[in-house]
């Protein structure tokens, strides 16, 4: 597997919430890419402080592990409806999107857990929906990442642009009239060259 | 091979075939009196996948361009048309630093990844336009939708402006004082990928958490020697990672009309660490000695542990009524330790020090050689 799994699938797997294939084919690659491991290292790290944080605050809401259980519902959902509608792509993961993003399997598993999630829940499918889908109605959104810029509408990844050269040295700069630039020079031809993303 | 690395391949082997993708269906759009003419093109890797109810492009292009025009080439900007293709947000990619002479050719490479909607009438996935193009007597031809005249005219100033100073210390210190600045620049570049991963919301200011809260601060301006624009007040918002600076007044300090400057935003995480995130951009058609009030509402988010503590302003570059344009000299820049800290080397700084890691000190210096 020569191809990196994307974030999602590094967070399932650290949560061990992977299948036991796509798990399997993960940690394989994970044993030999250094910076997946890292990755995967941090998912792990995150959550465990949220188990030390939930341990020295003990049912601080009264009702932890229906929230946490609730959280985790959505999470699922969130990703397995964001695959589902083509959200959120990874161009660097189509064995893993080839799993995952096959609308008729996706949208079985992702009316499954709808169904699964409001019943465990006992909450009306709709306001489960609602609340996966209300929580990424946060607008536009420019975003640097490690490999360049992205653009986000309502949750939806439209636009991502980034070098040639992934490894390429850059620096990122936001303008408040709403773009976002970054610059690098191109390792195979020395020229400098600034990448930028808009919104409208 | 046992029965289950079997099953793997064999499911391997029908993922990757689900994931193929179709070859994209790009057009390469110039006007017909365009200066620049389309010699070839690498579509490489680029394909389109279909997800739900959007097409996926993902777009690997490598152009080689010719410049058909008399005048030299400083910089091209391209333009990725994305009316269709990627609802409400545009692309566009710019090659500053460039010294391209009548009929020679020059390569383009960028990476675009991008949705758009699965029935768009069959037209082509992407559609590259030529947006701008700025000659060495800092004319320029095109469209400029992307306001890349702007852009790329202060590059040009600074790329002159870097290459007389680099010039200057070769004459005057010799190739020790050349080395000596082009490896103190490394550094800077080098120091300068502390800055934290950040986003930009829009139309929003912070979001307030319990265990954020919201604070208004003074902006501080640093001094920008000979600048036409005085910085005199300015207001932030912040908010854990986030920040807003809404508003801040200025004056123009010359005897010309100002038509646009560059604000710089410097931040100051918890730990003492600078950085400049970015620019706030204002039109205020200033008169001479006239003040004006610069609004701005766009939410600056910090990723990671980066908390923001506070917020410093610079003036980068001013825009004259008569097209003139006002840049920092090396003597202002150098004039405060935080500015020379934080203001990022000009592009054409940039591509010197790459020379000098790729081809050494004589590389640089027959690079000086060439005109402006």
């Amino acid at each position: 597997m020569s191809k990196h799994p994307n974030e999602n699938i590094l967070a399932l797997c650290a949560g061990g919430d992977l299948d036991f294939i796509e798990r399997m084919l993960v940690t394989l690659h994970v044993r030999r890419c250094g910076g997946c491991r890292e990755r995967m290292a941090s998912f792990k790290a995150i959550r465990n402080d949220l188990a030390s944080v939930r341990e020295k605050h003990a049912d601080p809401l009264g009702d932890w592990d229906r929230l946490s259980d609730e959280m985790t519902a959505n999470i699922r959902l969130g990703i397995s409806m964001a695959e589902c509608a083509g959200l959120a792509p990874n161009p660097h993961s189509r064995v893993f999107d080839g799993f995952l993003a096959r609308p008729a399997v996706l949208a079985t598993g992702g009316a499954t857990l709808l169904f699964l999630g409001a019943f465990a829940l006992n909450m009306p499918v709709g306001q489960i929906w609602e609340r996966v889908m209300l929580r990424d109605q946060t607008g536009l959104v420019l975003e640097s990442t490690a490999a360049g810029i992205e653009m986000r509408r309502d949750g939806r990844r439209v636009i991502s642009v980034h070098p040639p050269d992934r490894k390429a040295s850059r620096a990122v700069a936001a303008n408040l009239d709403g773009s976002m630039s970054a610059g690098y020079v191109d390792d195979e031809t020395g020229q400098v060259t600034i990448i930028n993303v808009a919104g409208q | 091979m046992s029965p289950a690395n079997k099953i793997i391949v064999v499911l391997l082997a029908a993922a990757s075939a689900f994931a193929q993708s179709a070859p994209v269906r790009g057009k390469i759009n110039f006007p017909t009196n365009s200066p620049v003419s389309l010699l070839s093109t690498d579509w490489g890797e680029s394909g389109v996948q279909s997800r739900g109810g959007a097409m996926d492009v993902d777009l690997r292009l490598s152009l080689q361009l010719r410049n058909e025009d008399k005048r030299r080439i400083r910089g091209v900007t391209l333009a990725v048309v994305t009316q269709q293709s990627a609802p409400g947000g545009k692309a566009w990619i710019t090659v500053p630093t460039l010294d391209v002479a009548a009929g020679e050719a020059f390569p383009i490479r960028w990476n675009v990844h991008l949705l758009r909607p699965l029935q768009n009438g069959g037209a082509p996935d992407v559609e590259i336009t030529l947006d701008g193009v700025l000659f060495d007597n800092l004319s320029f031809f095109g469209p400029d939708q992307m306001k890349s005249r702007r852009a790329m005219t202060v590059w040009e100033l600074e790329s002159r402006r870097d290459r007389k100073y680099f010039r200057s210390l070769l004459e005057s210190q010799g190739e020790d004082g050349l080395r000596a600045a082009l490896t103190d620049s490394q550094q800077r570049q080098l120091d300068r990928k502390v800055q934290p991963g950040m986003s930009l919301a829009s139309g929003r200011g912070p979001r307030v958490t319990n265990s954020e809260i919201e604070r208004k601060v003074d902006v501080a301006f640093l001094k920008m020697p000979e600048s036409p624009i005085e910085p005199l007040s300015g207001t932030a918002r912040l908010t854990g990672h986030e920040a807003v600076v809404p508003q801040f007044e200025v004056r123009n300090k010359s005897d010309r009309w100002v038509k646009h400057f560059e604000m710089g935003l410097i931040v100051r995480d918890k730990e003492g660490r600078e950085f400049l995130a970015g620019s706030a951009p204002a039109d205020p058609s200033l008169g001479p000695g006239q003040k004006s009030s610069v609004m701005q509402e766009t939410a600056l988010r910090f990723n990671g542990t980066a908390t923001v503590d506070s917020i410093s302003g610079v003036v980068t570059s001013v825009e004259f009524n008569d097209g003139q344009f006002w840049i920092p000299s090396r003597a202002a820049l150098a004039s405060d330790p935080r500015l020379r800290a934080v203001i990022p080397p000009s592009p054409e700084e940039q591509r010197l020090v790459q020379i000098y890691k790729k081809r050494g000190l004589p590389g640089v210096i027959d690079e000086l050689k060439r005109g402006n």
